[in-house]
């Protein structure tokens, strides 16, 4: 991805800022820092600013498209009950997802193999596997996925940062899996669609200039009104308790907008320039349309990505959000709509064309990593941004057909979370040991470690589930009728930790 | 009281269970329930048809809640405040907003209102009020004699607080409104700044975003009247999906909107405006499943051979609007002369030969010769991306949205089984679809749902993927290779909401069922309640629907009058506060 200095002419980097970016620089780059102590890695992520991007696809991969060519080749790992190899001693494809293509990538990449989730019953379309939970509700009434546990976490983002967005969404029609519980009522997370909307979003209110203008001193006059007005509101006893909670909510978001609003007219706002970018979005009728609909062909959706990418690139470059989902469903040109799921495994006629599909999604995750991988960390003062991200694949089942497993779900983290991560390896967590149902490590260990790599504490993500840790946990699984005792018992005292071995 | 909203739930019970026991005499788990219910007789559909709403207090109020302008109702508004051009020119602004997105059944909105919610709507306010003030012509219309005042009085500004003000927020503006619009006037800045925050402001304030009722300021019971302008808001919103225009907001001023006959009058008065035809269009192509066609370009060549299809997924769409535009407002006709009408407004050729007749013009509406009728049987509906056609989703999506009742997503221990029992590939060739899906879903497990999903689509069998009425079906391998036909069978049978078969040749006689059962014209009316009032039916609405379901089944008034019918009830007036 080609660099562009302009992109950052006007970005404040302070002298403190410049000498702690000094330091970090002689701390993250020591020989080899797969073989440092997990605990000294750690620290080394809680000062830094890290970003986190999570893609997620519909439906299913297959698991044997994550395998290696030559599974034999595979070495077990001590204590661990996994297996691994290092990316860079294959030879040719390691999979039929991973192509030689993502070579220049594999000393920034985990190809994960051997986890699932460990609610006790397995079920696709889970609408909660990024909470790190089975879905036996389709509506959960309780957890957080992760995306809004970063967002909100203390950790993350501290009092003085003032990002455009705490988080980033983006989705196409069919909505988004993030959200949060509150009251046992589940909210569903807000989400962009198109390049353009995204555009608004992160660079729509960036003002540039020395001193707040009028219009500027307006803006926050207005906002602070409108917080006076729903303040007013509040203390009204004709609103039912469904307006006050959506009261509650709106009062948070013009909260935001204030601090906003104030950062910008102090001077203190980021002032990078807008990117300049043929936008893709299409407008049809009175819709916005996501690439998928009718009359939007391939080559739209890799312009669309390309802009995604972008400006995902300079966000975090700028620090305009550190979080950000990307939930797509669409990977051909065909319709969505009621029972059309954009060409996958529904309408798919077998698994190597969902496969190619699934790929599509894959790849534009490898082209963000690279972009990110390019472009020096100008925030952290060191290293570039792939060190200080973790860029996520995953979909939300284990395999391509309407078997709707959530039992091995194979991911790829590319990224080193700020030196949380080792990097570099194809692993496989999944338990071969006697007795076993070759289920792996829980799921939601990953989804930990990416949490924990942005500055989340474990004391933070355990109170976000079923009361024993985040997500669900349960020592045996109930699949189709099928009892399996005691299939992750082996990991009962370690399911609120992060993945070992990555880390 | 029965709470309505599992009542159609409790019909899905019985439907499914009772089919169960007949066909298989044998009890066990289904995902469609376990119920058993019987309310009324299919014998009386010969006579007075009648609804399950119940009808205990005619002066329950309204548990309508308050609710935010979906993306659609903020468009709207703004376009009939400020001209579409302004809309067009801040597109980008408005493409930020969240999609409008509705649970599928009850119709409830499921608000995601957050930071970037809030950002979005600020940014959309911001631009427009700075391409209105930046136009001589438009800033006019809004600020009238201010617009050109070399100094701002305010004289000029307290009377756009009480014109212009006032059609923003739907009411009158607050103490605390007007004194922040003049400390804005009292303030610095150029003529154009203060006019931009003023209107800014507006836009972005709660009561503008958010369709908030409080009644009377003095009433603080947990039931309370709404004021009159929170009456006019509910009536514009509900019929035009946009905000009260002058006419209605002048009748509120000048006290011309309190009886029933004056709310009747503006309500026939607004149904007639081109939001409030194009939102009962909305509301009617939503119900019979027409909003969507598929794409039709991966069929087999087979299928398509000399058939225009150009175009023909929007010309589909803009045919069934044509044809509901005629019903509803040009005739205007019943819901019988909905479903049961043969006129055909398809210009398109390859349309007009889909409905086999020669292509209609706008003056002369074409009749439809063959076993297809009314607005059920028409394409969009019945298409699908591949040669066999979705007979699943026809059925899943016609028992929910047509006769209301439930069927739930497939679980996973069902799915499995029915994958389970799938024919082979070969064996599929040999099979028509129907044979494909009766084999595969015959388990006693899935039929829990699929006797009630089945038969359904199995009466849509005598359309193809395109909605052609077809005599035998195209067999097509995994190559989309022509490999043989196979007669058709569209023969069925309905279970009643009574547990009586009712046996119907194909898909005609179901929307024949479905203009002349109770069952049918209370689904209907449950579906014109969910859209506009953007709520599920509670204990509170049993009355009025009751009474709108009399004068759609029984009286058979015209669909308008008993859409407003519906709309017109005491729930304008008064609300549960909590």
């Amino acid at each position: 991805m080609k660099k562009n200095k302009k992109d950052i002419q006007n970005r404040f980097v302070s002298r403190r800022q410049f000498l702690v970016g000094a330091g970090q620089t002689f701390l993250t780059i020591p020989p080899l820092i797969s073989l440092m102590p997990s605990l000294l890695s750690a620290q080394t992520v809680a000062s830094k600013k890290v970003r986190s991007v999570i893609y997620t696809g519909y439906l299913g991969i297959d698991k044997r498209h994550m395998d290696p060519m030559t599974p034999s080749d595979l070495i077990t790992g001590p204590g661990f009950q996994t297996r691994y190899k290092m990316l860079n001693s294959f030879s040719g494809p390691i999979s039929r997802m991973i192509d030689s293509s993502f070579q220049p990538l594999y000393p920034y990449m985990n190809l994960i193999k051997g986890l699932s989730l460990t609610g006790g019953r397995y079920q696709g379309h889970s609408s909660s596997w990024l909470a790190g939970a089975h879905s036996q509700l389709r509506n959960p009434t309780r957890g957080r996925t992760l995306d809004v546990l970063m967002e909100k976490s203390a950790s993350v983002y501290k009092p003085e940062d003032s990002p455009v967005a705490k988080a980033v969404r983006i989705s196409s029609e069919h909505g988004l899996p993030s959200y949060d519980t509150a009251n046992g009522v589940r909210l569903s997370s807000s989400y962009v669609q198109g390049d353009l909307s995204l555009f608004n979003l992160l660079f729509g209110s960036l003002q540039s200039g020395s001193g707040p203008s009028q219009t500027n001193i307006n803006k926050k006059l207005i906002v602070d009104q409108v917080h006076a007005d729903l303040k007013k509101l509040e203390s009204d006893r004709r609103l039912s308790s469904e307006d006050k909670q959506l009261l509650d909510r709106y009062m948070s978001g013009v909260f935001d907008l204030q601090k906003k609003v104030n950062a910008n007219n102090s001077g203190e706002g980021i002032t990078c320039t807008k990117p300049a970018l043929a936008l893709e979005v299409k407008r049809i009728s009175n819709s916005y349309q996501f690439p998928g609909n009718t009359g939007w062909g391939i080559t739209s959706t890799n312009k669309l990505f390309e802009n995604y990418i972008e400006m995902i690139r300079l966000a975090f470059m700028c620090d305009l959000t550190r979080i950000v989902l990307v939930n797509n469903m669409i990977w051909d040109d065909r319709p969505i709509g009621p029972g059309s799921f954009g060409g996958l495994h529904h309408e798919c006629p077998s698994s190597e064309t969902s496969a190619d599909r699934h790929k599509y999604g894959l790849l534009q995750m490898a082209k963000l990593a690279t972009a990110l991988m390019n472009t020096p960390d100008t925030l952290n003062g060191s290293g570039n941004l792939l060190d200080n991200s973790t860029v996520f694949y995953t979909n939300e089942m284990g395999d391509w057909t309407t078997g709707h497993s959530v039992r091995n779900m194979p991911c790829v983290l590319f990224g080193k979370g700020g030196g949380l991560i080792k990097t570099g390896h194809y692993v496989d967590y999944t338990n071969l040991g006697p007795g076993s149902y070759a289920t792996g490590r829980p799921y939601k260990q990953v989804l930990q470690t990416i949490m924990r790599s942005m500055g989340v504490t474990k004391a933070e993500y355990i109170q976000h589930g079923d009361g024993n840790g985040f997500g669900d946990f349960m020592e045996g699984i109930n699949q189709f009728g099928k009892v399996y005792p005691n299939a992750f018992t082996p990991y009962k005292d370690e399911h609120n930790e992060i993945l070992p071995f990555i880390t | 009281m029965k709470n309505l909203s599992t009542i159609s739930k409790s019909r899905k019970l019985k439907q499914g269970a009772a089919f169960f026991i007949l066909s298989l005499n044998l009890i066990t788990y289904n995902n469609c329930g376990g119920g058993f219910y019987a309310t009324q007789e299919f014998s009386s559909e010969s006579g007075v048809l009648k609804s399950s709403f119940q009808c205990e207090d005619q002066n329950l109020s309204s548990k309508s809640g308050s609710h935010f302008l979906s993306k659609k109702q903020y468009i709207n508004t703004l376009e009939d405040l400020f001209g579409v051009a302004v809309v067009n020119e801040v597109a980008s602004e408005l493409s930020s907003l969240q999609n409008d997105n509705f649970d599928e059944e009850s119709r409830n909105k499921i608000s995601t209102l957050d930071a970037n919610t809030i950002q979005s709507y600020h940014n959309a306010a911001t631009e427009v009020s700075n391409k209105v003030v930046d136009n001589t012509t438009r800033r006019a219309n809004v600020f009238g004699s201010c617009a050109n005042q070399t100094a701002l009085t305010s004289t000029c500004i307290n009377t756009f607080m009480n014109n212009f003000g006032l059609r923003v927020l739907r009411r009158p503006l607050m103490t605390t409104e007007t004194a922040f619009i003049n400390s804005i006037l009292a303030g610095a800045g150029t003529n154009s700044e203060k006019l931009k925050a003023m209107l800014g402001y507006l836009l972005q304030s709660p009561y503008f975003i958010w369709r908030i009722e409080l009644g009377d300021s003095t009433n603080t019971t947990t039931s309370f009247n709404l004021t009159d302008y929170e009456s006019a808001t509910r009536l514009s919103f509900a019929l035009t999906d946009s905000t009260p225009d002058v006419t209605l907001l002048d009748a509120v001023k000048n006290g011309q909107f309190k009886t029933d006959e004056e709310y009747k009058a503006q309500a026939f008065r607004l149904i007639e405006t081109a939001k409030g035809k194009a939102k009962v269009i909305d509301l009617i192509q939503h119900w019979s499943l027409s909003e969507n066609p598929q794409d039709l370009s991966g069929l087999p060549a087979a299928l398509k051979t000399g058939l225009n299809l150009s175009g023909i997924e929007q010309a589909m769409v803009t045919e069934v609007r044509q044809f509901i535009d005629h019903i509803v407002f040009k005739t205007p006709g019943t819901f019988q002369d909905l479903l049961k009408s043969k006129l055909s407004f398809a210009t398109h050729t390859g349309l007009a030969s889909i409905y086999n007749h020669a292509p209609a013009t706008l003056m002369a509406p074409a009749e439809m010769t063959e076993r297809r009728q009314g607005v059920l049987m028409r394409a969009p509906f019945m298409t699908w991306s591949g040669p066999r056609t979705n007979l699943i989703k026809r059925g899943v999506e016609f028992q929910k949205r047509v006769l209301c009742n439930q069927i739930p997503s497939p679980n996973v221990d069902i799915a499995d089984d029915r994958d389970a029992e799938s024919f082979t590939p070969a064996e599929m060739l040999e099979n028509s679809n129907r044979e494909n899906v009766a084999h595969q879903t015959r388990g006693p497990v899935c039929m829990g749902c699929h006797s009630a999903i089945n038969p359904v689509g199995f009466a849509f069998e005598s359309f193809d993927s395109l909605g052609r009425l077809r005599p035998r079906e195209q067999i097509f391998d995994m190559g989309d290779n022509f490999y043989k036909y196979i007669n058709i069978d569209s023969s069925t049978f309905l279970m009643t909401p009574d547990n009586k078969r009712y046996p119907i040749q194909d898909a005609y006689d179901l929307a024949t069922y479905v203009a002349d059962s109770s069952e049918g014209n209370e689904c209907f009316v449950r579906n014109v309640h969910r859209y506009l009032a953007e709520n599920p039916e509670s204990n509170s609405d049993g009355c009025h629907l009751n009474s709108a379901f009399n004068n759609l089944a029984n009286t058979k008034l015209p669909i308008k009058d008993v859409v407003i019918d519906i709309v017109l009830t005491n729930n304008l007036k008064r609300k549960i506060a909590n």
